[in-house]
């Protein structure tokens, strides 16, 4: 089940909190594991298989941690198998696709007749499920005591399938006890519709604009057509993100939970560096608490600092996808965050002007390699972004760019007027209420009607 | 708090027995086959996924080195939908000139206007037209203006005029489709009594989007163009299919010809415009 559905919003939130405002506050953890489990199977009812999975992970996190505080001296053996379990489900589901696909295409005769379907939101819950058990293993945390509130912490299902990574010691304490005010609730339902309005009215217009620039071909588009077409991508992946994680805060909000906000206005980052710090900040966190420090940080000296970046950006590469592409996309980020540490961060920094024009043209150009899985499409695309070679600048439908525009150019400006501070900061100084009411009725309804008519598209990070 | 912890744990339990049982169940009933069954007017929803942008395509003159020409060799193979391939040992011949010619379609057809290097021919073709809204639609020419099809066909004589539609229409009763149809070839021979009428078969979309879609497959399609072939009487209405060209040989668009299992990347769109011409010569003896 998407946020971004009928379904969603005029069934499961109504019954949901309906319950959820109905029970007595000790009840509220249990109708909110049961309405998760219900969210999920309903979202993977196809691969009803993944709910096992999802429990079978609940519990033995659940486990690890406990046996970790009565046996203190074997904590590092439950320590390894906790990370080794979700490592494997990661592995197994995710990656082994992809392995199996590639030592079948180099090994003569190889054949591996399984095909692991992703779980929606592995990638999100078990790295949920590792801060948990490295936590408690470090003495950060104590274990849960009871399951179920564990159980509703991994599953809870605002940030189920799409993050924000929460730690457990972000809703810890309101696990065991939380008041919901009226005005949260509010305020919460408020920001799940501009999130919604974000996903829907921005995101799935911006990435029709791509999906049929890819439909052409990237040989036959032009090249300010191809250039139109990332910047459109850029957009779209932001804001279908960026959406996303309002919603979720937003219903976190409304179950009387503070979900950590993920994104910072990340396209006004001056280096990639900064953008990395504000974009999808919770991944950046956990990269950086449970892998970037373990292995010692920037804390040995510049080889090992090199070192630990590598290990991080190519992980991070990874851990948005199974391909090539993705280890080219984790590479190039390290290249680029390495060069910014040590030679030209500082400079950046000190030319606001010279660093947005840099990220202007480095954000587009990573969508790039991150989205465009096949390599031979992905030089396809390069060659006409940058024409400088064989076909020209033209492709052979000359006017290609102004249909497109003339089609898009609405979502082209309000993307790169939300990209920026300013819309949000004169939204944030509107006080009176009617005025936001009726500003986020407007979205509201609009998002209902382009539903209605089908025009909800999958959200992108799903396949994570 | 042992005792709650039994409680969710043995809930858990039983939820994982539940869904195993869901999962055996399941499996049974997926053993039994779908009818297929025509279905009521198509929504809304089925027009606005179906209808994307048209791919794009290189010029002829361009030298498009990246793609196999399969026209030539596919026609020699005993194409039986097609009309008949030209001899090898023709002398070289004119282009058949496309300045007579109206397409009239849905996407497909918007891509043979952007990239299929006929520029010299108009082009009534619009994302979702349909024989069912043909008569209420407006669309803008170049070097004509805004026009409906009335006054499109009430304005300009031609020489030939092609026709390419069905996909959109494909959630509407076989019936009819083939009736609207037939109205609609009818309304043209009256507009314009001296124009070859020339009947495209629509194209096929991959194996995946036709197993996946209830609405628009391969199986209807197919059946949809063997009904446009048999209102072709040879005189005045004719019948090509491109499908051969672009097929991936078992009734299905070939999947690396397509990025969204339903309209051909834009380069194909110059070989599909050589064929057409190459068919027209044959049709109307110039070429």
């Amino acid at each position: 089940m998407v946020f971004s559905s009928l379904q969603f919003i005029f069934i499961f939130i109504p019954a949901f909190f309906l319950c959820y405002y109905l029970v007595p506050g000790r009840m509220k953890n249990v109708i909110l594991l049961a309405g998760s489990l219900i969210f999920y199977f309903v979202g993977t009812i196809k691969n009803p298989e993944h709910l096992i999975l999802l429990l079978v992970s609940i519990m033995l996190d659940f486990e690890v941690a406990i046996l970790m505080e009565k046996y203190p001296m074997w904590k590092k053996a439950f320590l390894i198998v906790g990370v080794i379990f979700h490592l494997l489900c990661l592995a197994t589901f995710k990656y082994s696709g992809f392995a199996f696909g590639e030592m079948e295409r180099l090994i003569p005769g190889f054949h591996v007749a399984f095909k692991a379907v992703l779980p929606i939101g592995i990638s999100f819950y078990t790295f949920q499920g590792i801060s948990y058990i490295a936590d408690v293993y470090k003495g950060k945390v104590r274990a849960e005591q009871s399951l179920l509130r564990y159980g509703a912490y991994l599953s809870m299902f605002e940030q189920l399938i799409a993050g924000p990574i929460v730690t457990y010691d972000q809703v810890s304490e309101r696990l065991a006890n939380r008041t919901i005010a009226v005005d949260s609730v509010i305020s919460g339902f408020g920001t799940f519709i501009f999130g919604l309005g974000l996903k829907v009215l921005l995101a799935n217009p911006l990435g029709k604009m791509w999906s049929q620039i890819c439909a052409i071909g990237f040989e036959s588009v032009s090249t300010p057509l191809a250039w139109m077409g990332i910047v459109a991508f850029s957009f779209q992946i932001y804001f279908d993100f960026f959406g996303y994680s309002l919603m979720a805060m937003g219903l976190g909000k409304m179950l009387g939970f503070n979900i950590p906000k993920n994104f910072d206005h990340p396209y006004t980052s001056l280096t990639m560096t900064e953008f990395w710090k504000r974009w999808h900040i919770t991944l950046g966190s956990w990269f950086r608490e449970y892998v970037y420090i373990p292995l010692g940080g920037n804390r040995n000296g510049g080889m090992a600092t090199l070192r630990n970046l590598l290990v991080v950006w190519l992980l991070t590469g990874i851990w948005h996808g199974a391909g090539y592409n993705f280890v080219l996309w984790g590479m190039g980020l390290f290249i680029v965050i390495a060069l910014e540490k040590f030679l030209i961060g500082g400079f950046l920094n000190r030319n606001p002007i010279i660093g947005h024009v840099y990220m202007i043209l480095l954000i587009p150009l990573s969508w790039a390699v991150f989205q465009i899985t096949d390599i031979s499409q992905l030089q396809a695309f390069f060659t006409r972004l940058f024409p400088f070679f064989g076909q020209g600048v033209w492709s052979v439908f000359r006017y290609d760019f102004l249909k497109y525009l003339n089609l898009y150019w609405p979502f082209l400006i309000a993307g790169l007027l939300l990209s920026t501070k300013w819309p949000y900061r004169i939204i944030g100084k509107i006080r009176n209420r009617a005025v936001i009411g009726i500003f986020l009725g407007v979205i509201f309804v609009a998002c209902t009607y382009c539903m209605y008519r089908g025009l909800d598209d999958p959200f992108l990070y799903f396949r994570f | 708090m042992r005792k709650s912890n039994t409680i969710t744990f043995l809930s858990f339990i039983l939820i994982i027995i539940a869904v195993i049982v869901f999962m055996s169940l399941s499996g049974k009933q997926a053993d039994a086959v779908a009818a297929d069954t025509d279905k009521g007017p198509v929504t809304a929803v089925e027009t606005e996924k179906e209808d994307t942008a048209p791919p794009a395509e290189k010029t002829e003159t361009e030298g498009n080195k990246d793609v196999a020409l399969p026209a030539e060799k596919t026609e020699t193979e005993g194409n039986k939908d097609a009309a008949p391939p030209a001899e090898k040992t023709e002398p070289k011949k004119k282009k058949v000139s496309m300045k007579d010619a109206l397409f009239i379609g849905d996407s497909r057809t918007v891509g043979l206007f952007e990239y299929s290097g006929m520029n010299k021919a108009d082009y009534f073709a619009s994302v979702g037209m349909s024989v069912f809204n043909i008569y209420d639609s407006e669309v803008s020419l170049p070097r004509v203006g805004k026009v409906s099809f009335s006054e499109l066909l009430k304005n300009k004589k031609y020489g030939k005029i092609y026709v390419m539609l069905g996909i959109n229409e494909m959630g509407y009763s076989f019936d009819s489709i083939v009736s609207e149809y037939k109205s609609l070839i009818k309304y043209i021979r009256k507009k314009q009594p001296d124009a070859v009428v020339i009947l495209q078969a629509n194209l096929y979309v991959t194996k995946s989007r036709s197993d996946s879609d209830d609405i628009i497959n391969n199986k209807k399609i197919s059946r949809l163009n063997k009904a446009l072939e048999s209102m072709a009487d040879g005189k005045n209405v004719f019948f090509i299919d491109a499908n051969p060209l672009f097929s991936d040989g078992k009734g299905n668009l070939s999947a690396e010809k397509s990025e969204d299992n339903t309209h051909l990347y834009a380069k194909y769109y110059s070989d599909w415009g050589k064929w057409i011409r190459k068919q027209t010569g044959s049709i109307i003896g110039e070429g």
